[in-house]
């Protein structure tokens, strides 16, 4: 064997090598949630409230709930700006501030969930006396604006610039040209996007520890601390109790369920528009 | 005579004006926010810069009792995780990537992909948790074996916990993998075909192809996926916050407890009651902030005479 | 495309109901308060938790009490972000003068700080403040120290070293834990001093009275210092120790109550460790919760003042039944009495709370 054919066996089997063993820790992590996850699910851990310390019993329906809550109002609150400054940037491509504004999305987007906490805390919950779902919401907002934007820029450039300029020519306006024609053509990988966007956000801890705080009850109201499914994994993570450590577990196979659901919903979303359009 | 415009005209317009500032408040607001951001912190943290200065960037006293603070040994901390996890994680994400652009046929490759994304998407507080309760038990008896295999007490000493800077470095290291592999994997997936049956076809093994055709294509693009992938091991936060042991001093061995710019916070914030050590904390905020948008920076000129070559 | 403005409409009238769900909660509250919030010490929590628990079950009023250690209960207090405080330290002339206005101590209960420890066999030690001292001050390294060695007599003490484990926040219970060492050890009080934070010279931090049992119960030789209702509810040993009339006492609801018989001043500030009575436990504390004394503060309603006087008073009467259940021992008739007294010093725009 020449030396050359004798390096490509062995890198060959080298790269299988290293994929193998990476493969074999996700699998690994996965299962390892699965199954300490499932162990301690059921009805109670749905639709109950924590119980008091060291009692057994209780759930993590509170938790649930705020999750739920803070991540659809942080998508509320950030779906707009995220969507309007990917359409004003899609729409003045070339154009200095543009470049700007794609700059600080990009910015934005790698700051450090801990530092949006800290900004959270002290421009919101301080100011306004109280911690709340609604800075929580806000805070995670920061995180949902700049993937969005991305997305929508992304995709409205894929829209074929005939079927605008069509548009044109037949007398739209700018904001009708986008609306109608971008915007609607590029819907589904849009939504796709806001959808995967959220089910990064509902995984954040860290801008949640400063501004919604946590509460043991279940609370419908976002000016009020609220409690939410990665803010109690960490609690429990830390607890002494083994009970609290297992409904860790389950309260993360849950959260992994939700993130799931939303990017199939992601998937899924594109697939059927798209079937329908061909 | 020019007509007076109807009243849906007049109706278009409007919605224009309004279509028009929408698009503008957005961007501007985009561009404001990381303004206010710098501001916010660089305020918020004057009682700490008043009192250390430039200087806290190397102060090494953490000390809460005695309000003496210093960013040193979270820089330090910051920085080894980081580099760490990348250093272990790139032969990794480079093997898997060229794995599935080269090797894998379609049917292995879509799930070991989609493997990939799951884990990537996976929150950092359920990495801390299975890095809790998993691979800490596991580096505690590897370090304490070390310890005694070295003879040192001092190494048997710190390493029976388990947390500290090789439990996070580990962490961070799967963590950022799927990250990297996938950018990198990318970037593999545009390489031209004619030129690698151009190379094969001049009796090139595949390997062969793979080193000297496609990897120098994708350098530039490599180089700023790994930038990138360090750029979110040096903010990651929450599993690092917990398998990381919140040590205030400055660490000696990759054993000890330590912290983060990040999981400084996380782990103290919420009791800092005087403005000089809620101040230091969030100027630890501010350092982390440039770190990261120089990191941005730096990735996206990488990138972009990439995409240009 | 349908999809898109499907998913948007969906979104906005989701927030929609949101926000008019909070809407509609606060404003029906107006007369009526429905939530208070607090937050601080964990030395207590196991007994708020239950407390507030039942007093939610009583009377409708859910209290939100995050176990943040003492030092986050001050600071939320300082901020202002919550309606009470809870602490076992009280307040240092800094953080009195940080809060701006007069605070008042309301004490709960009394509590013990107990040494738990991991050790093979779960072995009943006994430990006085000398040994304490030199353990966590990384003096005494190893378990079979003669120092350890001569106070358990027939006890075989492993050669394995000591892990110390203490608070990484900061900590009323460090505050308490480090009063007793530098009451009974001059070179302690010198080199380390007490506090809720301390530069401690050895050992390892775990997050809250949780975070110190949950390292102690996963280190092989480890000890720590926790309260008493985190070790009996983890099932782990504890030491007893010897106390100011050199009597070994065991930590327990009676000798804890027994470290409080004495004079109490007004405020109710006070620290009972190392109390002189022959049955007294050596590491017993008050634990306080903390309010403003003029509740009148930034947009505070008049309803929220009298929901946080009735929540005190009920803490200190038919809260106190809750107490012994759990390990804390009740408050002395003579505590809750002043008690009581500073409860309805609280005052609104200048006159007392009706």
């Amino acid at each position: 064997m020449t030396p050359r054919k004798l390096k490509n066996s062995v890198m060959g089997f080298l790269v299988a090598a290293s994929a193998a063993l990476l493969i074999a820790v996700l699998v690994v992590i996965v299962w390892h949630i699965f199954i300490s996850g499932v162990k301690y699910l059921n009805w109670n851990f749905f639709t109950k409230a924590p119980a008091p310390m060291g009692e057994s019993g209780g759930g993590v329906f509170n938790a649930i709930v705020g999750t739920f809550l803070i991540t659809l109002v942080a998508a509320a609150i950030g779906t707009p700006f995220g969507m309007f400054a990917g359409i004003y940037v899609a729409e003045h491509r070339g154009r200095r501030f543009a470049d700007v504004v794609r700059l600080c999305a990009d910015a934005l987007q790698g700051v450090p969930s801990i530092v949006i906490g800290i900004f959270g805390y002290t421009f919101l919950v301080v100011r306004f006396r109280s911690y709340s779902a609604l800075s929580a919401s806000v805070a995670l907002a920061f995180m949902f604006v700049p993937t969005t934007t991305r997305v929508t820029e992304e995709v409205l450039n894929l829209v074929p610039s005939g079927l605008k300029e069509a548009a044109y020519a037949l007398g739209a306006r700018q904001s009708s040209v986008v609306w109608n024609v971008s915007i609607k053509t590029a819907a589904a990988g849009i939504t796709s996007g806001l959808l995967t966007s959220m089910a990064r956000i509902a995984g954040e801890t860290a801008p949640l520890l400063f501004t919604a705080f946590g509460s043991r009850y279940v609370e419908w109201n976002m000016l009020r601390p609220m409690s939410a499914l990665p803010l109690q994994i960490f609690i429990y993570a830390g607890s002494p109790y083994p009970a609290l450590q297992q409904q860790a577990w389950s309260a993360a196979f849950v959260l992994v369920l939700l993130i799931l659901l939303l990017q199939y919903s992601a998937k899924h979303l594109i697939a059927r528009v798209l079937r329908v359009k061909a | 005579m020019v007509a007076q415009p109807s009243r849906s005209d007049q109706r278009e317009l409007v919605r224009e004006r309004i279509f028009t500032a929408a698009g503008v408040t957005a961007a501007v607001a985009l561009v404001t926010t990381i303004v206010l951001f710098l501001l916010e912190l660089f305020i918020a943290s004057r009682a700490s810069r008043a009192a250390f200065g430039l200087p806290f960037l190397w102060r090494s006293e953490w000390n809460p009792v005695t309000e003496k603070f210093g960013a040193l040994p979270m820089i330090v901390g910051t920085l080894i995780t980081g580099f760490g996890a990348l250093l272990i994680s790139t032969p990794f994400a480079l093997g898997i990537a060229i794995f599935l652009a080269d090797y894998a046929d379609r049917k292995l490759a879509e799930p070991i992909k989609y493997l990939i994304g799951l884990l990537g998407g996976l929150p950092s507080v359920i990495f801390g948790l299975w890095g809790l309760f998993v691979l800490v038990p596991i580096v505690s008896k590897f370090e304490v074996w070390f310890g005694k295999l070295v003879g040192s007490e001092a190494l048997v000493a710190s390493g029976t916990t388990g947390v500290g800077l090789l439990a996070a470095i580990l962490l961070l290291a799967i963590m950022i993998l799927p990250f990297s592999a996938s950018l990198i994997l990318e970037s593999l997936l545009v390489v031209p075909t004619e030129l690698k049956e151009g190379a094969l076809a001049l009796g090139a093994t595949k390997w062969d192809t793979i080193q000297n055709v496609e990897l120098p294509y994708v350098q530039k693009s490599t180089v700023g996926a790994l930038v990138l992938s360090l750029g979110r091991a040096l903010g990651e936060t929450m599993a690092v916050t917990m398998v990381i042991g919140n040590g205030m001093k400055m660490p000696t061995t990759l054993f000890d407890p330590a912290n983060t710019l990040a999981s400084a916070i996380a782990n103290q914030f919420l009791e800092a009651t005087s403005p000089v050590y809620v101040g230091s904390l969030i100027q630890l905020a501010l350092i982390l902030f440039v770190i990261a948008i120089i990191i941005n920076i730096m990735a996206r000129v990488i990138l972009r005479r990439g995409v240009q070559q | 495309m349908k999809n898109k403005r499907h998913v948007s409409i969906l979104l906005t009238l989701l927030a929609i109901v949101a926000v008019l769900a909070s809407g509609c909660s606060s404003k029906g509250g107006s007369t009526t308060v429905k939530e208070l919030s607090g937050a601080g010490a964990t030395f207590p929590y196991p007994l708020y938790s239950k407390m507030f628990d039942t007093y939610d079950a009583a009377t409708g009023v859910r209290v939100n009490y995050n176990s943040i250690g003492s030092g986050g209960g001050i600071k939320a207090l300082t901020d202002k972000t919550v309606d009470f405080g809870a602490s076992d330290a009280f307040l240092t002339d800094q953080e009195e003068a940080a809060m701006g206005a007069p605070v008042l101590h309301i004490p709960t209960c009394i509590g013990a700080v107990v040494l738990s420890y991991n050790l093979d066999g779960n072995p009943t030690l006994k430990l006085d403040g000398t040994a304490l001292a030199g353990i966590f001050s990384g003096k005494i390294v190893k378990w079979n120290d003669p120092v350890i060695s001569a106070l358990n007599p027939g006890v075989s003490l492993p050669d394995l070293a000591i892990t110390v484990v203490h608070r990484s926040d900061g900590s009323g219970t460090t505050s308490i834990f480090t009063s007793y060492l530098a009451a009974v050890s001059p070179t302690w009080k010198s080199a380390v001093g007490a506090g809720k934070s301390v530069s401690w010279p050895t050992g390892i931090g775990g997050k809250g009275n949780d975070g110190v049992a949950g390292m102690i119960s996963q280190t092989k030789g480890s000890i720590g210092y926790i309260e008493l209702v985190y070790a009996v509810q983890s099932n782990m040993p504890f030491a007893s120790l010897k106390n100011a009339s050199g009597a070994y006492i065991v930590p327990s609801l009676a000798s804890s109550a027994a470290a409080a018989a004495v004079s109490l001043p007004d405020d109710l500030r006070v620290v009972i460790v190392n109390s002189p009575g022959a049955d007294a436990y050596p590491i017993s504390a008050f634990t306080w919760i903390l309010v403003y004394k003029e509740q009148n503060y930034t947009g505070r309603t008049l309803a929220q003042a009298q929901a946080l006087g009735k929540l005190l008073t009920w803490m200190l009467t038919d809260g106190q039944s809750i107490n012994e259940g759990l390990s804390y021992a009740k408050l002395p008739a003579a505590a809750v009495t002043k008690a009581l007294a500073l409860v309805s010093s609280m005052t609104y725009g200048g006159t007392a709370i009706p």
